[in-house]
């Protein structure tokens, strides 16, 4: 049914899109691999196998700092959006509080909005508020952010529960918590996977954010400490290198282990409307 | 709960449900809503940050295409939206179409392959792009050219000439996998047999992608350009690492522009400006592509979309 | 163990629709009622008042001695299979089933044993590990069941428990309801759109239409005596013949074009007498025999018959006029000339070998006891 040439066509395209997407990466990891003494300044493929570059990015480059600042950030922005947009989410959905439209509405609203737009007025707020140079100044903007998408994602996980299944628990007897922990929660799982793993996307690579707060090397993220790190050893490969794999290890880790979620989740979240 | 409430709808569920919703409330009007109100506020004022504010009136806004530099941002961000968005969908459309009408399999390890792209830290995106667009070296874009005899030596990224379009190139590279997924899975849905009788009734190669694959895939495409397209408007970071708008403002884009103007120009009003700027063409674009791309029948209550961030 | 009482129960949503319509009802201890009728009669809003998920309008109703109309669904103490059975997807059928028992704080070995005796009533007992997603329907509307009555409720509610299977399984699993529902011996009501279930599964049957009560009765009173227009039409396949008609005061029916002679002492006593009634006449397709010698018929021609072995259906053309029923068009639809006419068909219920054929003049006459005659304007039977 299928001529040679389509097949093989086919085939040919399909490595080929491959090829060019894993060039960049595999260039990169070459480089990470250099020997950061040699001051490396061109790509040479498995020219070397040596991770000094990468002891010289965590110790030196003080990557093991700016990773730990971006777990910190990462971490407390998504237990704060997981659970408070969960629960609000919920209530929205079976408790139907008054300003549930106009929440939704806002949230909506918010994570349509680009940084840009925030950025200076948050610079000025967390100024006044003292929290210039802290943890919370990159939790709480971005937490925010993240309560806005996690209502609009987990409202719509809530509601596609079966109605059926809440009222045969009702009949069952559940009261509104035996509700929420044993039927209404398992039945959101995979949404709120979903939506931690873009959360968690979105966060560890924050740039301006960080970028505008942050004043203080010692709690720069690994998205700012890496560009400064470009700044000063542009023209040694290995140890540039080893700092950017370094800072897009975690997020890849976690992609490889669930692209499921993560790639449905980026969609659907498009065609809920 | 169901029809007009059931027995047990309390007014305390009520209480409770304003409870549960505070934090949520409180993190939003706080971060939210209110800077967003300063923003627009700071919009019409001459201010620095620490010294007096003046009003500017609409001066920040009429800027917009007065200024020149602001001028070629937004059209730089005209020409991001190109290759952020419609050449990626183009080419991860018809990548999608030709694959359709072969059955395949395995294609779960491409999927990840050309999706990677987009987790990776764009940072890093920029570092490793700034080197294969370097003018010599090693492994090059310029070095795989001459691969074929030519003698290349353009600094890409560089040459005020070929900046923005490298940027771009990087931009198609960062999100063709994002829409070949995308499409790929619209794709899986249609049925082999259309296209088979497409065949038979003696249909081009043009005729099945734009009788049958396109139409089909209306909404995929609508999801890919609203992520692109948005994605491309608030591209800070990308040019930020690789070029920081240069060379001198070659590459000067929206978001470069509101960093710039609020953290060392101390002109807040004008930074403002942008960036509610930005934020209506965000809307206003989302809006569009939904329109445009609603099969007829549906242009009833428009609903907001997601978009995803690159902060 | 208890009975239920509705009285004079109504619903109405906030945009006026009047779902249930002063409805009063008595179901023994034991009893199975059915309720049927026609989609959107009324019949699931009305069970799910019962069980507490809707909220009354107007009306009482009572679980045993207890007035429950504005109690709280779980103090009713009232289970109910689902139609699309509400298995959490998440837990096995063992935690499925032992769910209810879990929320009332019943001891983890109490909980075994009782889900166990209801998986081996069940023929559940080597599924008990497994999830609804790995389950047959046949499995899930069982397990559906397990979870309503390890309860052992009051009361059983029924939502159409059959509709989601296939045909084959469906006659299968409506004995064993019927089993487990004699076993358990709880007050039940089983919800259904489908008139053959009704009538083989109800101690009683309740048919409803547009929010009203039109009759309740055991199955084949309301086979034989149909209160109402719409029930007899509803009720029995193929449906009951229904064509107006004037009744003339010496027994002289005239539908359409065609004259009957009835007895008057076979006619109801509210038409014998003077003057002529407008009615709409009644007779099921069994009740309709080849004329012979001397018997007053109808006659037409066959446009349709149907051979299935035990019988032969024969649809013959006529002049007469159907009665309107919007909603129960039948088994058989009117041809466009024929409704432009206002021609009707009658369906007769033959014997297999009665050598009818297409294009044939028939003659028809009705059995003189199983006549029905109801009132035009109220669709009610006239006695």
């Amino acid at each position: 049914m299928f001529t040679r040439t389509e097949r093989y066509g086919t085939l040919f395209i399909l490595l080929a899109a491959a090829a060019i997407t894993l060039y960049p990466i595999v260039a990169l990891i070459s480089a990470a691999l250099e020997s950061v003494k040699a001051n490396v300044n061109s790509i040479n493929f498995w020219h070397s196998l040596s991770l000094s570059s990468f002891k010289y990015a965590w110790n030196a480059g003080d990557f093991s700092q700016y990773m730990v600042n971006t777990a910190i950030m990462t971490i407390g922005v998504l237990v704060i959006s997981a659970i408070v947009a969960t629960v609000a989410a919920y209530a929205i959905v079976h408790l139907r509080p008054f300003g549930s439209r106009l929440l939704f509405f806002v949230c909506v609203i918010g994570f349509m909005l680009p940084v840009e737009v925030l950025i200076t007025p948050w610079y000025y707020e967390l100024r006044s508020m003292n929290l210039l140079n802290g943890y919370w100044a990159l939790i709480l903007p971005q937490a925010a952010q993240s309560v806005a998408f996690g209502i609009f994602w987990m409202r719509s996980a809530f509601m596609a529960v079966p109605e059926s299944l809440v009222e045969a628990a009702t009949l069952d007897g559940a009261s509104r918590w035996h509700m929420f922990r044993f039927v209404l929660v398992p039945s959101v799982k995979p949404a709120l996977k979903t939506m931690s793993a873009l959360v968690f996307l979105w966060t560890w690579n924050a740039f301006l954010l960080p970028l505008v707060v942050e004043s203080n090397p010692n709690r720069y993220t690994v998205t700012i400490g890496l560009s400064t790190f470009q700044g000063a050893h542009f023209a040694n490969y290995g140890a540039l290198g080893a700092g950017a794999v370094l800072a897009a290890l975690p997020v890849v880790l976690v992609y490889l282990i669930s692209q499921r979620s993560f790639i449905s989740g980026m969609f659907a979240g498009s065609t809920v409307g | 709960m169901t029809g007009d409430g059931a027995a047990s709808d309390t007014v305390a569920d009520r209480g409770i449900g304003m409870l549960l919703i505070l934090p949520a409330v409180a993190l939003l009007a706080i971060f939210i809503i209110y800077p967003l109100v300063k923003a627009v506020g700071y919009s019409f004022l001459n201010w620095d940050g620490v010294g007096p504010k003046t009003s500017a009136g609409l001066s920040n806004y009429t800027a917009l295409w007065k200024n020149s530099v602001e001028r070629s941002a937004l059209e730089h961000a005209g020409i991001l939206i190109v290759f952020f968005a419609i050449i990626p969908t183009f080419l991860g459309l018809v990548a999608a179409a030709l694959i359709a009408r072969i059955p395949r399999k395995g294609l779960v390890v491409y999927r990840v392959i050309y999706f990677l792209p987009q987790v990776l830290v764009t940072v890093v995106v920029a570092i490793v792009w700034t080197w294969l667009l370097a003018p010599s070296g090693g492994g090059t874009v310029n070095a795989i050219i001459n691969l074929f005899g030519f003698h290349v030596h353009t600094a890409w990224l560089g040459d005020f000439s070929t900046a923005m379009i490298s940027l771009g190139l990087i931009a198609v590279w960062l999100d063709f996998g994002l829409c070949f997924v995308l499409f790929l899975s619209g794709v899986q849905r249609i049925s082999p047999s259309l296209y088979e009788a497409a065949r038979v009734d003696g249909a081009s190669l043009f005729d099945e992608f734009f009788r049958i694959t396109v139409p089909m895939l209306r909404r995929e495409i609508g999801v890919a350009l609203t992520i692109t397209t948005v994605a491309s408007l608030q591209s800070f970071t990308l040019i930020y690492a690789a070029t920081n708008g240069g060379p001198g403002n070659a590459t000067i884009v929206p978001g470069l522009l509101v960093y710039r103007d609020a953290f060392q120009l101390g002109a807040v009003g004008s930074a403002s400006a942008i960036g509610v700027a930005l934020a209506l063409l965000t809307f206003i674009f989302t809006v569009v592509i939904r329109m445009l791309l609603e099969p007829p029948g549906n242009r009833r209550r428009m609903r907001l979309r997601l978009r995803p961030r690159r902060a | 163990m208890a009975s239920i009482t509705l009285n004079a129960v109504s619903k109405t949503y906030s945009n006026d629709v009047q779902a249930v319509d002063d409805v009063s009802l008595d179901i023994a201890d034991g009893e199975l009622m059915v309720l049927v009728g026609p989609s959107g009669c009324g019949k699931t809003t009305l069970m799910r008042m019962i069980s507490g998920l809707e909220r009354v309008t107007a009306g009482q109703i009572k679980i045993g001695d207890r007035d429950v109309t504005m109690a709280a669904p779980k103090e009713r103490d009232v289970a109910m299979v689902f139609q699309n059975y509400a298995l959490y997807p998440h837990m096995t059928v063992a935690e499925n089933i032992g769910f209810p028992l879990r929320l009332r704080g019943v001891g983890k070995r109490e909980i075994a044993t009782k889900v166990a005796a209801a998986t081996e009533i069940l023929g559940l007992s080597q599924s008990e590990s497994r999830r609804p997603p790995e389950l047959s329907g046949g499995q899930r509307q069982r397990v559906a069941m397990g979870r309503a009555i390890v309860r052992e409720p009051s009361v059983f509610l029924m939502d159409e428990p059959l509709s989601n299977l296939d045909a084959k399984l469906r006659v299968e699993m409506r004995s064993e309801i019927l089993n487990i529902q004699r076993r358990v011996g709880v007050a039940t009501v089983y919800v259904t759109h489908d008139q053959t279930e009704a009538m083989t599964m109800g101690d009683r049957v309740a048919v409803l239409e547009a929010g009203r009560l039109l009759q309740c009765d055991v199955p084949q009173t309301i086979y034989d005596e149909p209160a109402n227009v719409t029930v007899a039409a509803f009720i029995g396949s193929p449906a009951m013949n229904l064509f107006e008609g004037t009744l003339g005061a010496d027994g002289t029916l005239r539908i359409g074009e065609e004259t009957l002679t009835l007895e008057p002492a076979t006619l109801p006593s509210g038409l014998r007498g003077a003057g002529e009634h407008p009615v709409i006449f009644g007779v099921r397709p069994e009740d309709l025999r080849v004329a012979g010698e001397g018997d007053s018929f109808i006659t037409g021609t066959v446009e349709l018959v149907e051979a299935l072995g035990s019988d032969l259906l024969v649809h013959m053309d006529t002049s007469a006029r159907r009665a309107q029923l919007p909603e129960f068009g039948g088994d058989d639809e009117l041809p466009p000339e024929a409704e432009v006419s206002g021609r009707g068909r009658f369906v007769a219920r033959l014997e297999p070998r009665a050598g009818v054929r297409i294009g044939d003049t028939l003659r028809l006459t009705p059995d003189p006891a199983r006549t029905h005659f109801f009132d035009p304007a109220s669709g009610q039977k006239t006695r």
